[in-house]
């Protein structure tokens, strides 16, 4: 009898083996995987900051900027309707392979009402799927799912999954799609603008009364307890919703309850819907009624480093993204300044210097220094185009045909600049070439209308 | 409870060790499988396990009074309680609307209109399969071919036995009864072939018919829609289905019961390999078959009075075997094709045989034997039609269509069915197809049993994940055995 239940378990481990990597097969791919494939992949105990919430945490908070600022190392956990309940196991998660100092908590988080077993359940299981097998994730599992029939589609996504089987599409891509390294540390950047039939639609639906539900309220203060055990410091902060505007009364009811309950357990709550005025939000800030679009996640993580402390971190020893260079006096004096000098792009727009960076072996960043006094606004409706020119002796080194046709290359960077000791710094965020030397490289501003003010010429460029 | 729910996943493991942890104490290991198959009915509705008990108590009670009466006609009347008791529920149950609506039909047929009410009676799933079951046993005591069991655990085990309680095989009691007085001795190639047909049943039921049925009911339930090729195709699709569905449960059936180590009948042999449809019934639901045979047809007479009196016994079984599949017209009608197509068969026997003897067909060839399964075939799937038609007038519209050769078009670039599911339907069907011939020729279990670890447990691993990719489950809901409404 004992052959046979060895013989049995081994039968079963091996089939839950082989359910487990078919069933990654047949998954569609979904944000919340990759940011906890690419959480894993950070070294054991490297994390300073976590950011814990829903959208509003992963379109609000870039890691990035955080990292430059405070020389810290941050991550951003955040997963689509991820409510306090998935924050906490998250949290549990988080511990078992990271000693965080901090953790940030979106406190949209704490609105979300988990109404039944099968409200949201799409986004419980995303949040679940990568999250690597263990005991602890047993008990999450049992602990956010009622029926036995969740409980198994929360653990064999080969179940949930299995009519994918015809879908050659999905498993190809998973097939094809090996580890993504996620630059922006869990951090989704949203370039587009303020989608206004969204925001027409939302107007029609405005919230009225605002109350924390006894789950959601147990579970902060299990979320606490969790962080006090761990001498984790909490801070909540609330991004700021284009939503305001126009249903102010409602958010400051928001406010009130939200800094009701952190205050009963003193922890730090951060409101920007109540400085909302003060620091300017407007439409060109957001995608949608409620998410910031790149350029606004930028401002808020640059006015959010500036309202926290976080001492003695210990993990950064190199600068990684522009971002190091931009906000830190330690790594200021780093890089190669390629254009240093006064160019008018027009009457008021004045590039001061342009650096290079070299991230690492062929992979370099372009960071260009621009004037204070300068309009945040306008410049972040710009476009910046890079041409590079490569002498005639390397231009072979070029990539694409199209490339070799024309005999230089040319990438695109967003104008979102960012502000650091009154300068504004826009940046091209990687170039990868084994090109070192250059004729010169162009860059050239573009609007609506076409090609914008007068390019920057720098030539005989050598990356070193 | 379903042989392919989750419920069921987690109820028979359970059953499985326990069973196995008291299998050395006989008694308290048949209460507790009395237990089980209770908790496993009662599952579906438990208001209906008083039906099953009462059938129990009075057949057990019944059974014993016939035994130990010696005058005749008092044995007679303790039978015909029994039949009056079990077929008096079964047709309650199943067929007093049916009657009902029947009766109103008529009389507005000859132009009276009668205002009857029907009542809203749920059918207790597999009634009609544990009455059969435990009457064989009241009929076997009072023929004398059976002594009754005098452990009511045992008896009411044997009404209830759960791996064969809702859709058979129907067991005889001289088969299934004495198993529960013996003791089983846990053998492991046993458990594992058990194990290997609960596998391939559910592929059957899982993989092939419920996949098969997406086009199949698309076909039935909006009859109207299509053109003759597809109809041809559902039905055909349809006798796939309702093979792999009853086939598959058979196949759970007795693999669940194997590991517990019970032996049930056969229930099928490839029946649509059958050369003629006398053939097609020795392979058919044999279970139900040979309980006609034995209950039924023999009890008329069978052929010993005349062969007139031969070719109505034969139709009358096969009209009492069509309305015990379901208390409507379309089943009446299916039951009448088979019994007039055997009937024809059995009385053309002598002539067709010299004529084919003449032009040669009569030798055993492959293309002959095609030429006779492609006909049995046919004949099987135009009296699916009514089996599977919502009403009499769909049935005979798709049969219609099916023979009018001028509505037979297909556009390849806007298919009336789903191409993509037709072809998946189709490849899972000549997968089966290929796993049972292949089993016919050699025994697969026997084959798999002499081969090394590594291929064995490959095997068992891809069984298992074929059935957790390709089945249909999950969004689709559990769905029922097409064989529980009867």
């Amino acid at each position: 009898m004992t052959k046979i239940l060895i013989k049995f378990v081994v039968l079963a481990f091996l089939v839950l083996v082989c359910s487990s990597f078919i069933g990654n097969l047949l998954l569609e791919q979904r944000r919340g995987h990759q940011v906890w494939n690419n959480f894993y992949e950070l070294p054991h105990n490297s994390i300073d900051i976590v950011f814990l919430g829903n959208s509003l945490s992963y379109s609000s908070f870039n890691p990035l900027v955080f990292n430059g600022f405070l020389g810290v190392s941050s991550y951003n956990l955040g997963t689509a309707d991820q409510n306090i309940k998935q924050s906490y196991y998250n949290l549990k998660e988080v511990i078992e392979h990271q000693l965080p100092k901090m953790v940030i908590l979106e406190a949209y988080a704490l609105d979300i009402v988990d109404k039944s077993e099968e409200d949201r359940l799409g986004f419980k299981f995303e949040n679940l799927d990568f999250q690597k097998f263990s005991f602890r994730k047993l008990r999450t599992v049992n602990n956010q799912f009622s029926s036995l029939h969740n409980k198994i589609n929360a653990l064999s996504p080969l179940i949930r999954n299995h009519n994918n089987w015809e879908n050659l599409e999905v498993i190809q891509n998973n097939l094809q799609k090996s580890f993504v390294e996620d630059r922006f540390l869990g951090y989704k950047p949203i370039k587009s603008n303020l989608n206004t039939k969204k925001l027409k639609k939302a107007l029609d639906n405005l919230p009225v009364e605002h109350l924390f539900s006894e789950e959601n309220k147990e579970y902060f203060e299990k979320l606490v307890k969790l962080c006090n055990e761990n001498n984790i410091q909490i801070v909540v902060v609330r991004a700021p919703v284009l939503l305001y505007k126009y249903n102010a009364k409602y958010y400051d009811q928001v406010h009130k309850n939200t800094l009701a309950i952190c205050n009963k357990f003193k922890i730090r709550y951060i409101d920007y819907n109540q400085e909302f005025d003060r620091y300017s939000f407007n439409s060109s800030f957001y995608s949608d009624q409620i998410h910031l679009n790149y350029k606004g996640a930028t401002k808020l993580s640059e006015l959010l480093v500036n309202n926290i402390k976080i001492e003695n971190n210990k993990t950064r020893t190199h600068p990684q993204e522009p971002e190091d260079y931009i906000y830190s006096d330690t790594y200021k004096h780093l890089g190669q300044i390629i254009f240093r000098g006064e160019h008018f792009i027009d009457d008021n727009t004045v590039i001061r210097e342009v650096k290079l960076l070299k991230l690492k072996n062929d992979e370099y960043s372009i960071v260009v220094k621009m004037e204070n006094g300068l309009n945040f606004d306008e410049i972040s409706n710009y476009n910046f185009g890079y041409y590079f020119y490569p002498i005639d002796s390397q231009t072979p080194l070029l990539e694409s045909d199209k490339d070799l046709k024309r005999k230089y290359s040319s990438l695109g960077g967003d104008g979102v600049p960012m502000y650091f000791k009154e300068k504004y710094y826009v940046t091209l965020r990687s170039y990868k070439t084994k090109i070192t030397e250059y004729k010169k490289v162009k860059i050239q501003l573009y609007n609506k209308e076409g090609v914008y003010g007068k390019s920057l010429i720098i030539d005989n460029v050598s990356f070193e | 409870m379903l042989f392919n729910s989750l419920d069921f996943v987690v109820f028979f493991p359970l059953v499985f060790i326990l069973y196995w942890f008291f299998s050395s104490q006989l008694k308290i290991r048949n209460v507790f499988l009395l237990l089980s198959s209770y908790i496993f009915y009662g599952w579906w509705d438990w208001r209906f396990l008083g039906l099953i008990l009462f059938s129990s108590i009075l057949d057990f009670i019944v059974g014993k009074a016939i035994y130990s009466e010696k005058k005749k006609i008092r044995r007679k009347y303790f039978l015909l309680i029994s039949l009056f008791a079990n077929l008096g529920l079964l047709g309650f149950f199943k067929y007093f609307n049916f009657f009902i609506t029947s009766f109103v039909d008529a009389f507005t047929f000859f132009g009276k209109e009668l205002e009857v009410s029907t009542l809203n009676i749920i059918l207790p799933v597999g009634i009609s399969f544990y009455t059969f079951q435990t009457l064989s046993y009241t009929i076997d005591i009072y023929r004398k071919k059976l002594k009754p069991t005098n452990s009511v655990v045992n008896f009411f085990t044997f009404v209830a036995f759960f791996p064969q309680l809702v859709a058979g095989p129907i067991e005889r009691a001289s088969h299934l009864l004495p198993q529960f007085s013996k003791k089983h001795k846990f053998e492991y190639s046993a458990v594992r072939t058990g194990f290997l047909l609960i596998c391939w049943g559910l592929f059957k039921k899982m993989v092939v018919a419920d996949r098969v049925a997406i086009i199949v009911n698309e076909v039935f339930n909006n009859p109207y829609d299509f053109t003759s090729t597809s109809y041809t195709i559902a039905t055909i699709l349809f006798a796939f289905q309702i093979y792999c569905d009853f086939s598959g449960y058979s196949d759970i059936a007795i693999g669940v019961a194997r590991t517990l180590g019970f032996d049930l009948m056969k229930n099928f042999r490839t029946p649509y390999f059958s050369k003629s449809l006398t053939e097609f019934w020795r392979r058919w639901h044999i279970s139900l078959s040979t309980w006609f045979r034995d209950y039924v047809y023999i009890p008329l007479g069978g052929s010993r009075k005349g062969k007139f009196k031969l070719y109505l016994n034969l139709f009358i079984v096969f009209i009492v075997s069509g309305i015990w599949h379901g208390a409507a017209w379309t089943f009446v009608i299916w039951g009448a094709i088979h019994g007039v197509v055997i009937v024809i068969e059995k009385f053309s026997n002598e002539f067709r045989t010299s004529i084919f003897s003449k032009i040669g067909l009569n030798q055993s060839t492959f293309g002959n034997k095609l030429f006779f399964l492609l006909i049995t075939f046919s004949i099987v799937c135009i009296s699916w039609v009514f089996f599977r038609a919502n009403s009499i007038e769909d049935a005979l519209y798709i049969v219609s269509e099916i023979s009018n050769i001028n509505n037979y078009l297909w556009d390849f670039n806007n298919p009336e069915i789903d191409f993509f599911e037709l072809k998946k339907a189709l490849f899972f069907v000549i997968v089966m197809l290929i796993i049972e011939i292949l089993h016919n020729r050699v025994n697969l279990l026997a084959f798999l049993n002499k081969q090394g670890i590594i291929f064995r447990w490959t095997i068992y691993v891809i069984a298992i994940l074929s059935l957790l990719i390709f089945g249909v489950y999950g969004d689709y809901n559990d769905s029922q055995f097409i064989y529980f409404q009867f």
